[in-house]
């Protein structure tokens, strides 16, 4: 097949933790974007007998339309990329990963008759062990034996990606997402063995945010995931210093003042004489050592803990500052100092508001990430914050469709290169 | 027998059969040449097509003329002709009632009705046929416009996803590097994007950090 050919029918999937990116080269700057989950119907209801057979799996759009009050909503909803990491034998989310892989190349199948196969890149998690890799090629062979769909794939990590999609061939890359963070060196390859992967995401922050809004009497309220979620995005503050930033908000409390009017309702969180609690927020989500989240953990938060997921071990209470040098050290030393001059921020958990009235209290992430290194020594870095984070994988994954050769084939010692069908 | 003899007794066939002439301006054709004679009894419409004998000196004409009768099936609900009697044998009947046609012969002293014409069934009454036709045929134009319409505007929004990659087959006869005068610009990611260069190499190139 030609060079001409591959570019033309490029196709990117991002397997992202909450949303599916997809789609071929033609979609110009942004992908076709769906929730990364997938609903399981529940075919002996009297309401489906009646209405006609409807599948099995819901994929896509459509699934709010299928929803079914019920208690075991959560348990039929399946988000198979929740931290990244698939289990080996979780059939359910692998088929939920079929179903979306199929119902993406159906949405764009052209119409031309020399149509053979789209060459795809689908990203993964940096900590995605082999058996991810296999279980997705052999998702995409049946794709291509059933609709003949796929002509070539090749799978690449994330934080590869998004250092593709922003022109940066060598940097290192903090992926941060609701499961987990992944901080990975990149070189014009991906170094994997440097790859340093933490226990603890935007998940995190929900949760401390939910013990907080405990603390304020909204109890009640912290019971919703969603809510909680709001109100971390709209109180959440990241301190620059984190005693520094309690002291000034305990003396002057209507300076950072935290409350969120809730749209729609009459609900309004305000923290009132608490709110320097806010600060607490954005620092649990960079560095949880501070001693204040010991009453937190005491209490009955969670405490990130460290884990072995597939051939990973993630560890819970690193923060971002000795993960960034843990992985730069983990690469020769004649790298590093190109390493620590571009670090890339990715992912919705290093997306935070800063007040632009209050720089020396309240920072955004990249400012965060500066200060941690500065603390351990590091001062000359550049740390971006990527561009349009939510398509910038697939991004990637368009640029290393169109550039790879199409005789480049896949190699399980480099995790590179086309899987030929 | 003079023509006008042979309308009088041709009128009077007709007339015994509760139907009138219709006067000749006020015969609808549906575009062909009328009919030489038309009768009507306010519900159906008879068109005849009278031959006299001088008329039939060619074997052909007859052919001819009786190919074109059957046009009047559009508009009439019977359609004959009619023959001097001494000639109706050189007529195929078996033809004529393949075609729908009846057959009527006369002489001078009788007029008689050898072939019972099919009734069509049409919207009946004098001009009307003719001008719901073309009511007809106006509506049925405006609605195919309107599915044209329909159709193209569907093909257009089913198309919208595939326009891009119709348009994106002018970048694909240009190398690999970026080349800022492509006719149409490449997404703003790919456009002077370094890594393009370097994954264009890859099982090219020695063996690189690989991790």
């Amino acid at each position: 097949m030609s060079e001409d050919y591959k570019q033309r029918y490029t196709f990117g999937m991002d397997f992202g933790t909450s949303d599916f990116k997809f789609g071929p080269i033609t979609c110009g700057e942004r992908p076709e974007v769906v929730e990364n989950r997938g609903y399981f119907t529940d075919r002996s209801s009297i309401i489906q007998q009646i209405s006609g057979p409807v599948k099995e799996l819901i994929v896509g759009k459509d699934i709010p339309l299928y929803l079914e009050a019920r208690e075991d909503l959560s348990d039929r909803l399946v988000y198979p990329m929740r931290n990244g990491i698939i289990g080996k034998d979780d059939e359910r989310s692998w088929a939920v990963v079929k179903e979306l892989t199929q119902f993406a190349l159906e949405a764009f199948r052209p119409p031309e008759s020399e149509f053979a196969g789209f060459y795809l890149v689908a990203s993964l998690s940096a900590v995605a062990p082999r058996y991810m890799y296999e279980k997705l090629f052999e998702i995409f062979r049946e794709a291509n034996r059933e609709f003949g769909s796929v002509r070539a794939v090749t799978i690449i990590p994330q934080p590869f990606s998004v250092a593709i999609a922003h022109k940066i061939p060598t940097c290192i890359v903090i992926e941060s997402g609701h499961g987990n963070s992944q901080t990975c060196p990149i070189s014009r390859y991906p170094i994997r063995d440097a790859v340093v992967a933490i226990n603890r995401g935007g998940g995190d922050g929900n949760a401390l945010t939910a013990e907080i809004l405990k603390d304020c009497g909204y109890g009640d309220l912290a019971r919703e995931e969603s809510f909680v979620r709001k109100v971390k995005e709209n109180i959440g503050l990241i301190p620059a210093d984190l005693d520094a930033a309690i002291q000034l908000t305990k003396n002057d409390p209507e300076r950072f003042k935290a409350t969120y009017q809730v749209p729609g309702t009459r609900i309004t969180v305000d923290l009132a004489e608490n709110s320097w609690m806010r600060f607490l927020i954005g620092e649990y989500v960079f560095d949880p050592n501070h001693e204040l989240f010991q009453s937190y953990f005491s209490r009955g938060l969670r405490k990130p803990g460290d884990v072995r997921l597939g051939d990973t071990f993630f560890k819970g209470m690193l923060d971002f500052g000795d993960a960034i040098v843990e992985a730069v050290e983990s690469c020769p030393v004649e790298l590093q100092p190109y390493l620590y001059k571009q670090i890339l921020l990715s992912g919705g958990n290093v997306a935070w508001k800063a007040p632009p009235d209050s720089s020396d209290i309240a920072i955004d992430a990249a400012s965060k990430i500066r200060f941690l290194l500065e603390e351990k020594g590091i001062a000359e870095t550049t740390v971006l914050m990527a561009q349009s984070p939510q398509h910038s994988v697939w991004r990637g994954c368009i640029v290393y469709g169109y550039a790879v050769p199409v005789d480049f084939s896949w190699s399980w010692e480099k995790f590179e290169g086309w899987m030929n069908f | 027998m003079t023509e006008a003899e042979i309308d009088s007794r041709l009128t009077e066939f007709f007339a015994s059969r509760g139907q009138r002439p219709v006067p000749r301006d006020k015969i609808p054709a549906d575009g062909e040449e009328k009919p030489d004679m038309a009768f009507t009894d306010g519900r159906t419409t008879t068109y005849l097509k009278v031959f006299e004998k001088d008329d039939l000196e060619e074997r052909n004409t007859l052919l001819q003329v009786a190919l074109s009768a059957v046009a009047y099936i559009r508009v009439a609900n019977r359609v004959y002709l009619v023959l001097p009697k001494v000639q109706a044998s050189i007529v195929d009947a078996a033809i004529l009632r393949e075609r729908g046609l009846g057959l009527i012969v006369y002489d001078s002293k009788e007029v008689e009705e050898v072939l019972p014409a099919t009734f069509f069934e049409h919207d009946v009454s004098g001009a009307k046929p003719s001008a719901d036709l073309e009511r007809l045929k106006s509506r049925i134009s405006t609605l195919e416009r309107t599915v044209d319409t329909l159709v193209s505007e569907l093909s257009r929004i089913k198309s919208l996803k595939l326009e891009p990659l119709e348009s994106r087959r002018t970048h694909q006869e240009i190398p690999i590097t970026v080349a800022p005068e492509r006719s149409q610009p490449l997404p703003s990611f790919l456009q002077d994007n370094p890594w393009l260069d370097i994954l264009s190499k890859r099982g090219r190139e020695p063996e690189q950090i690989a991790g």
